[in-house]
């Protein structure tokens, strides 16, 4: 195929923050030509996607298989809903396109299982989206390949986004009905921190947990074999109303008797001075590495309302970039992408045995 | 004025160093089987010198009222139980023995005895730990959450037989100390690479849970080429966090190429620090901030995780055991 041939992309649904349709269109080899979503979606759905087509210049098409037949994508870019993840990506790739999808892959492993065989049967090209891109997650790589510290065994990574997610925990009076999870995911829309849109309420290691453990499984080259977990809601009322974590730690091991760790948390807006706090452990044969995901960054103070205000600010992204291109390579070339669909499902196998494993108590096996 | 006793010698610099700033105690005798080292430990601090603990009890008993047993882990519970016996308090590094009956009767032989007995574990006095603590203390990080600790050393450093329980015991009771209760579950990962037919890991990675929520994880490593070790903590609350990074304390220097990367470490304070409350904790009749239940409460632990790792399964502490889930 053409290296320099331009791809025709349909966003279908994106009901939540938009940055991976942003993300796809940002390429110079991706276009977007329609935004479509199903008839029978709420109306706050059909809002949105009529926002993110304005923003495109493309239009908006309540119809997402009359979208798939006359536009002439050849892309999907699915962000919807999580339990709608899935459908919407089987029937894109049914449709003869390739799909790129938003994080969580779904909220059951047998949707991914639907995936991964929707992809391979019609031979298109899938890719989660991912962090896997950022520079000094790149660089680890890179110092792994090239033998920095040996041959690795082991890996620890802290995944912690130093946000609000609503009242504290402990909030709720007396008499109040819990938060509704859905409302109150619509209503994060404006700050971004809606990752967990869709009606069944979801824990941080559903919702991001796919980012950290994509690095582990890029660094390490393994499948995670069995793991143990422990979950709390300890930060948010609305995690405590809708029984999810916003806390979690997890023990990995892997094949070839690797071992490694996850930490993982929305842990408060004073939870971590830049906001969030991102951090990649490596151990190997002959030495270490200690990775911050954030760099570069620049730190930046000011006053907000006569307060004073301090952050690390990441810069120089190319994460977005990095990952598209590489999406188009894996067309171009019919190679594999970045993270695809059988490694989107182990990741949520292991989400699910982290979960199982925090109620039982016990270790889990990866199914 | 209190006057102490020094078991083990083998470098003494942070003592040394922290005695000029101790208040209301001195260093009265120093304890070493090899000769040579219990003069220069003697001179070097000025004290009276003595080659075994019947030694000192006998020719200078009089002249003690506290003893600080440094000695390996294999002697430690009946240096302490001798010492305890003959009326003088105790500080001893952690662990207080081999096994958890062994360390038993060194806390019980203390309680019957009517004597003081600190665990003197630096992992709790260290700065960084210290900020934690009076964080947690003052309210300021709320309830905590996570305790999330690695620590990484040379190859060797821990004994050239890979991590022991010696090695573990500083950083469970630490985060014993910071969720204020003792670890309800643990689940610990083994590695052993340096020495693959050995009996002892040179990888430990534990993982506890506390009653409340709360949980940690610590990744101990004896892999590291030789050099400078590595260590990070962070205490994750409620209402903020602290995070401790040696990654974050280093300077750079330019020579050419990649720059140097030089480490400012912490000082010595902890050593100061460990004294001055074992010191205080006597004079004021109280008990100190690490007791011999603490010590006792961390080798339970390490003991549960390394069955742990032997079977693959979680424990669940039940009645004052750790049963396997």
């Amino acid at each position: 195929m053409s290296r320099s041939k331009k791809f025709r992309v349909a966003v279908l649904s994106v009901v939540k923050h938009d940055y991976v349709p942003i993300g796809v269109a940002a390429h110079p080899r991706f276009d977007p030509v329609v935004v479509a979503d199903d008839p029978d979606q709420p109306q706050w759905v059909h809002e949105r996607n009529d926002v993110l087509a304005g923003q495109l210049g493309v239009p908006y098409v309540r119809d997402v298989d009359r979208a798939l037949s006359r536009y002439g994508a050849e892309v999907a870019v699915v962000s919807s809903q999580a339990e709608r993840h899935c459908d919407l990506s089987v029937r894109a790739a049914a449709a003869g396109l390739h799909v790129v999808q938003d994080k969580p892959m779904s909220t059951k492993v047998s949707e991914c299982d639907r995936v991964v065989e929707a992809v391979e049967r019609n031979k298109v090209k899938f890719m989660m989206w991912n962090r896997n891109g950022w520079r000094s997650v790149r660089q680890a790589k890179d110092s792994i390949m090239r033998g920095v510290g040996g041959v690795p065994y082991s890996v620890h990574v802290d995944f912690y986004f130093a946000s609000d997610a609503g009242p504290p925990k402990g909030s709720r009076r007396l008499g109040d009905p819990p938060i509704d999870w859905e409302e109150y995911q619509r209503s994060a829309h404006v700050s971004g921190r809606d990752g967990g849109v869709g009606v069944e309420p979801m824990g941080e290691l559903k919702i991001e947990g796919i980012y950290p453990l994509a690095y582990i499984r890029m660094l390490m080259g393994a499948e995670v074999e069995r793991v143990f977990a422990r979950t709390t809601a300890h930060f948010h009322q609305v995690n405590v109303d809708n029984g999810v974590e916003d806390l979690a730690t997890v023990t990995l091991e892997m094949e070839r008797g690797l071992v490694g760790s996850l930490c993982i948390g929305r842990i408060g807006a004073a939870g971590h001075p830049d906001g969030a706090g991102i951090k990649i452990h490596v151990l190997g044969s002959q030495g270490a590495l200690v990775v911050n995901e954030a760099l570069p960054e620049v730190g930046v103070g000011y006053k907000a309302d006569g307060a004073p205000s301090f952050s690390g600010v990441r810069v120089a992204n190319d994460n977005d970039f990095l990952l598209m291109e590489d999406f188009a390579r894996a067309i171009d070339t019919d190679g594999d992408t970045m993270l695809d669909a059988r490694a989107g499902r182990a990741i949520s196998a292991t989400v699910q045995a982290a979960l199982t494993s925090a109620r039982s108590g016990a270790v889990e096996t990866v199914a | 004025m209190v006057r102490l006793a020094v078991v083990g010698c083998r470098d003494l610099s942070e003592i040394e160093a922290a005695m000029s700033r101790l208040k209301g105690g001195v260093i009265a005798a120093v304890v070493d089987e090899d000769k040579r080292t219990a003069h220069d430990s003697a001179i070097a601090l000025g004290a009276s010198a003595a080659r075994s603990i019947d030694d000192l009890l006998d020719s200078h008993g009089d002249d003690v009222d506290a003893v600080f047993v440094r000695s390996d882990p294999g002697a430690r519970a009946r240096l302490i139980k001798k010492t305890a016996e003959a009326g003088k308090h105790v500080m001893a590094a952690p662990p207080l023995g081999l096994s958890a009956p062994e360390a038993q009767e060194a806390v019980a032989a203390c309680e019957a005895s009517g004597v003081r007995l600190m665990v003197a574990n630096p992992s709790r006095h260290m700065p960084r730990e210290q900020l934690i603590k009076e964080s947690l203390d003052d309210g300021r990080l709320g309830s905590p959450g996570l305790l999330r600790v690695h620590r990484w050393a040379a190859a060797g450093e821990c004994g050239a037989h890979g991590l022991s329980l010696a090695d573990l015991v500083g950083e469970i009771d630490l985060s014993h100390w910071l969720f204020g209760a003792r670890a309800a579950t643990i689940y610990g990962v083994g590695r052993r690479l340096g020495n693959p037919t050995g009996d002892r890991p040179d990888f430990v990675q534990l993982h506890l849970g506390f009653p409340g929520g709360g949980m940690a994880l610590i990744d101990y490593a004896a892999t590291l080429p030789p050099g400078d070790g590595y260590t990070s903590v962070s205490l994750i609350g409620s209402g903020g966090g602290v995070h401790g990074d040696d990654a974050h304390n280093v300077n750079l220097a330019y020579r050419g190429g990649l720059p140097a990367a030089t480490r400012t470490g912490y000082g010595c304070g902890h050593g100061l620090a460990l004294l001055q409350e074992f010191v205080d904790s006597i004079q004021e009749d109280r008990e100190p901030d690490n007791t011999g239940r603490d010590g006792l409460a961390a080798i339970m632990v390490a003991e549960a995780a390394r069955e742990s790792m032997a079977s693959g399964r979680a424990a669940r502490l039940t009645e004052n055991r750790y049963e396997p889930v």
